[in-house]
Parts: structure tokens; C-alpha cells; sequence
């Protein structure tokens, strides 16, 4: 069933087994994945089934950090069925079984769960989004059709992403529909969670504050709450729910909002110049489509190499320029490196640029706290200080470095890296609004917010799904392993149901 | 005009000390640095390459002289040999800027890295073409 929120009576309460709150890509698979169980669930959604302007102003707040990024907050967040799918790519990729280790190197790494612990729900989440599973259930990983290179080979290898035909918004659209029709959910449209309202000594949520935007107030009593409304608005909401914990709820050991986490981003982070055969880079730049899935591969740093140079995970995408590169200097590399090549190609040096992402090590003062300024629900805006280190940078420049120099013992080509120490991230950095860590799960209270089973620390009933909970990021695209991770919660919430 | 071309050229149409000079210059240059000359005169006629030679002298100091370049390339180089007129590539050039990528010995040039020989070969080659 599907209700509008201006239809529901002013004070009204609303009970149910299972309250989630966020109807993204979190929050819908956690629903469709409780359709079966016969328990009572509502799935608060802030915005409508259309991306609309009164509820998008509910995302306004304060952007800092290491690089300036004026109305991020905004533009990176949509209040809709659907959530940020809408403004997704689709791009989809497990995270690597290195992402969960706890890595020396990598301060504040280590998940409390490993990749093989949620292998079974990637497989599942690979069919909500629609793509092939990356790895079968007897091992068979997924590869890119035709010769390319660096299948299996150090130290560059190749990632291979998946772009999902549930994005640009059609997740939403898809799964909404099915769940209106599901006799145990309710899906509250218009309805803003903006405070949880705890038992006096803070491990119970007794109800939850919700309002309409025309000032009415609801309230929800759930046993069970999951909160899925994205990586900040998770932490924002623990924030402001201090009606007996100052700090807000889960937060006793000021964890909550802390270890924000982005991947990078660096448009033309460098180039590449390819003159020589064989031609190692083919597949790079290029995309695959069969009738089942839609694929492209990425070039990354090994495991092995993030281990002996005391690196992050990355990857470079590499983007043709059929027309070179405007710079006479860059076009004269190109023909100079052709002369000193065993096997010169026929064709004239081709060009690419690289796009870069990396992974950003775990950081306690890169943070989301509460503005001063309020929304119309009296709550305090998200205040998002993104703080980058040299660490971070430096697994760019290095990871840049190590590709040149593999092309130049290849003799296929030269790169370049457009990233140096006197200007680390340049104003065409950004972040790939995949917003994670700041709610993040470890079995130690005062290092994480949530356990392994996603449940708020000295809590009994409150859950989190989404990237808030990745203690470490990768360079995979969240998504996937969101909602993989939503599987898994479902699974908890149902045994747990199942006792009640 | 080719650079030996001009070479000759001019040699023909110097003086007679220029000439003398020219003659006793080469000849003061061992077997392999007479061929890493060869090898960069052949270059020099190469813009593209004299472009790039001149982008990696300007950022460098010590290697500008031009008798010290020959000696240094002469010193990696010991296996090169004088290029023929077909402009075949020096195999030992092209092994030596593979084993450069390996052994790291690699130099950034406006952000590319390129091997030590090949920035030094383009450096020689941009100062043969400048006349210095």
C-alpha cells in the first residue's frame, strides 16, 4: 500500500513490526527482501515518486573540507522512491576481499565481516540490480568477452564493472510498484523522519517524529528501525535525536559522523600514449554490451603491489581522445616514444586520458556534524567537512606513477601524470557522491557505531543500512555492496522477528 | 636539408680552421660516442623530438653541455651502433629505455615519465639541431 502523508490524520501513531526509513536503494531491498515474512513493515520515504523542490530543500546544508564544493550536499542527494539511484550511473563492482582486511598501513582499517561472508548476498544483489553475478557460487569469476589485457597479471590488473539497467531512476520505478502490492508494507511517501525518540537510557527507540511538509506531525512506534536515508542523513539523524543522549543516539563514544569517507575523483588525473604492439590496452577505453550485461573494465593496482608500496586500492578509467591532446609538447611524446619501441603500431599514437578514483583511508576528523541553520522540521542541517590527507594522495600519485612505468617496460607507450605535491588536488577533484563511513561498523563501540549486524552499539533496536556503515570504501561504486548488505540485514531482521 | 647534409655543407663552406676544428672534434670521440652522435643527429631532424629535447633541457642543468650528454650516453649506451640511412631503430637504444623503465631510471617531462636514455638522446638531439 501506498500512502501519502497529508493523508494520514495530524498526531496519528502508526505502528508496525518493522519501521525503515529511506526508500532508496537500501531501504527498498531491505522491504522487498521482508515481503515474505508476514511481518508489519513501513517504508518512510521523504519525497514523492518525482524528484520535487520542496523536499530536495530538506537536503540544503554546509559544505567544507579540503577541497571546496559549494551546494554538494544538495546536488548530491535526491529525496525520492529511488534515492541517489536517480542520479547513479549504474556502475557495479563487489569491493575486493583486500577492502574488508585490516591493512597495517591503512589506518582505522578492517571490517568485522569478510568478503566471503557476503558473497551469497552479492550473488542476490546481483539479480535486484539486474547484472551478472561477479563470481558464481563454484568460483567462476566474471570476465570481459575478447582479448584484452592484464586478466590475471601484476602489478596493474584489470577491475571489470557492471552497469546496472536499474539506474537513472528506473530502481525506483521498478520496485515501488511490487511493493504496493505487498500485504504487509506500507510505503509513507512525503513522510520526513526527523527525530528518534529513545527509552531514558538511550537503547530502545520508542517512536520516531515524522512531518509533512505542510507542518503536520505523525509518529511511528516499531519494534525494529533501520535507518536507510543515506550516508549522511544516518548519522545526521542519530545527531539529532539527543532528546536523552546529548550527543545523540549510538554516538557515547563521539563516533557518530566521524570517518566520513568519498572516493576521489580526478577528471584527467594524467594521460597515455599508446605506439607500441602488442596492444595491451585494448579494452581499456571500451565498453561492452552483449544481451545480458553491460560491462567495462578498469585498470587498478594489485593486491600485491597495495601491499608492498603501502597503498590504497584505485583505479583508472581511460577515456579515447580520437583527436590527441591539444598541448604540442604531449603530441610530440607520443611520436618521440614511437622511435624508441620494438613494435611501433601502423596507426599513429593513440591517446587517452585517465579518469581516477581511489580509495580514501578511513578519517576521524573528516566528519558530518549539525549546522547551526535548521529545515522546516526544527532539525539542524548536515554540516559535511570532507578532509582528505596526503596518504590519499599519495596513493594516486603513486598508483599514476606505477602505470607509467608499466607501459614504458611493456614498450607499448608513456603516460603521464598531471598530479604533484604542489598542488595535490587540483580543482577538477571531486567526489563520486558515494557517501560512506560515517556510521561505520566495528565489534569496539568506541571505533564504530554498528556492530556486524548492522545494529546501533548499546542499542536493542536500531539498525543502519547503506555505505554509512563501510568502515573502508574501496573503489568499487557503493551501491552493489549496499544493497548486498541490505540482503544480509533482511536475513538478521528476520531471525530476529522470528523470536519475537 | 638533412642535419648531416647541413653538416657537410657547412664544413664545405667553412674555413679551413673550422673545418680543422670540426674534423678533430669527431675524431676525439670513441667508436660508441661517435654512434650515440649518429644516433642524435638523426634525431635532430626530428621536431618532434627536438620539441621534447628542449622541454627536458629546460628543466635540467647539469645535462645541457653537449660533450657531456655523448659521454653519458656513450657510458649506457656501450653496444650502439651508428644508424644506417634506412633510419632503422638501434636495437641496443631500444633495449637500453626498456631497461631503464625497469631498473627505474625514468625522468618526468612535463609530467610524462620517459626513460633517462630516450630524454637524453632528445636533449642531445635538440642542442645538435640548435647548432650549440
Amino acid at each position: 500500500m501506498i500512502i501519502d502523508a497529508h493523508q494520514i490524520e495530524e498526531d496519528s501513531n502508526i505502528e508496525a513490526d518493522v519501521c525503515i526509513i529511506g526508500a532508496g536503494p537500501a531501504g527498498i531491498s531491505l522491504a522487498r527482501a521482508l515481503v515474505d515474512t508476514g511481518a508489519n513493515v513501513v517504508l518512510l520515504e521523504s519525497g514523492g515518486t518525482k524528484v520535487e523542490e520542496a523536499p530536495q530543500e530538506l537536503n540544503e546544508g554546509v559544505d567544507l573540507g579540503t577541497i571546496a564544493r559549494q551546494g554538494h550536499l544538495r546536488r548530491s542527494r535526491r529525496r525520492v522512491v529511488g534515492g541517489a539511484t536517480v542520479l547513479w550511473g549504474g556502475w557495479c563492482r563487489p569491493l575486493d576481499a583486500i577492502d574488508f582486511e585490516a591493512r597495517p598501513w591503512v589506518p582505522h582499517s578492517g571490517w568485522p565481516i569478510s568478503k566471503a561472508d557476503l558473497a551469497p548476498y552479492y550473488r542476490r544483489a546481483a539479480a535486484v540490480l539486474q547484472i551478472e553475478p561477479f563470481e558464481a557460487e563454484d568460483g567462476t569469476k566474471l570476465k570481459l568477452p575478447g582479448p584484452y589485457i592484464l586478466q590475471e597479471s601484476e602489478p596493474l590488473v584489470t577491475k571489470v564493472f557492471q552497469v546496472s539497467p536499474t539506474k537513472d531512476g528506473r530502481f525506483g520505478k521498478q520496485y515501488l510498484q511490487p511493493l504496493a502490492k505487498a500485504d504487509n508494507v506500507r510505503v509513507l511517501l512525503n513522510a520526513t523522519a526527523f527525530e528518534l525518540q529513545a527509552s531514558e537510557n538511550g537503547s530502545t527507540v520508542k517512536q520516531i517524529a515524522v512531518g509533512y511538509l505542510d507542518g503536520k506531525r505523525i509518529s511511528v512506534k516499531a519494534k525494529h528501525v533501520v535507518l536507510a536515508m543515506g550516508g549522511v542523513e544516518n548519522a545526521r539523524l542519530l545527531l539529532n535525536s539527543n532528546g536523552h543522549q546529548a550527543a545523540g543516539l549510538g554516538n557515547q563514544h563521539d563516533v557518530v559522523g566521524r570517518y566520513y569517507m568519498e572516493h576521489p575523483w580526478i577528471t584527467a588525473a594524467g594521460g597515455i600514449v599508446i605506439v607500441g604492439s602488442p596492444p595491451v590496452y585494448q579494452g581499456f577505453g571500451k565498453e561492452y554490451h552483449d544481451y545480458r550485461s553491460w560491462r567495462f573494465p578498469a585498470l587498478a593496482v594489485s593486491d600485491a603491489v597495495q601491499r608492498r608500496d603501502k597503498l590504497m586500492n584505485f583505479r583508472a578509467r581511460l577515456e579515447p581522445m580520437p583527436t590527441g591532446p591539444t598541448n604540442a609538447l604531449h603530441q610530440s611524446i607520443g611520436q618521440t616514444a614511437a622511435k624508441f619501441v620494438p613494435n611501433k603500431t601502423k596507426r599513429p599514437p593513440e591517446y587517452f586520458q585517465i579518469d581516477v578514483s581511489s580509495e580514501q583511508a578511513p578519517n576521524p576528523d573528516s566528519r558530518v556534524t549539525l549546522a547551526e541553520k535548521k529545515d522546516l522540521f526544527g532539525m539542524p542541517q548536515a554540516q559535511l567537512d570532507w578532509q582528505l590527507t596526503d596518504f590519499d594522495n599519495r596513493t594516486i600519485r603513486d598508483s599514476l606513477a606505477l602505470i607509467a612505468s608499466e607501459l614504458g617496460k611493456w614498450q607499448v607507450g608513456r603516460a603521464q601524470n598531471s598530479i604533484d605535491e604542489s598542488d595535490p588536488w587540483p580543482l577538477r577533484t571531486a567526489g563520486a557522491c558515494h557517501h560512506m563511513g560515517a556510521t561505520r561498523m566495528h565489534t569496539d563501540a568506541k571505533q564504530g557505531v554498528v556492530d556486524a549486524d548492522c545494529r546501533v552499539h548499546g542499542m536493542s533496536n536500531l539498525f543502519i543500512a547503506g555505505s554509512s556503515v563501510f568502515p573502508t570504501g574501496g573503489v568499487a561504486n557503493p551501491t552493489f555492496t549496499i544493497i548486498a548488505l541490505s540482503l544480509r540485514l533482511a536475513d538478521h531482521l528476520k531471525s530476529v522477528l522470528g523470536n519475537t | 636539408m638533412k642535419r648531416r647534409t647541413f653538416l657537410v655543407s657547412a664544413a664545405v663552406l667553412g674555413s679551413g680552421a673550422g673545418i680543422a676544428t670540426w674534423v678533430a672534434t669527431r675524431a676525439s670521440y670513441s667508436p660508441a660516442e661517435q654512434a650515440v652522435l649518429s644516433v642524435a643527429e638523426q634525431l635532430a631532424d626530428d621536431p618532434d623530438v627536438v620539441l621534447v629535447g628542449k622541454a627536458y633541457l629546460e628543466q635540467t642543468d647539469a645535462e645541457t653541455d653537449q660533450r657531456a650528454l655523448i659521454e653519458q650516453l656513450a657510458e649506457s649506451l656501450p653496444a650502439v651502433k651508428p644508424v644506417d640511412e634506412s633510419g632503422a631503430g638501434n636495437e641496443s637504444v631500444i633495449q637500453q629505455v626498456q631497461a631503464d623503465f625497469d631498473e627505474g631510471r625514468t625522468v618526468m617531462v612535463e609530467g610524462w615519465t620517459m626513460s633517462v636514455t630516450e630524454s637524453q638522446l632528445c636533449a642531445l638531439a635538440a642542442l645538435l639541431n640548435s647548432g650549440s
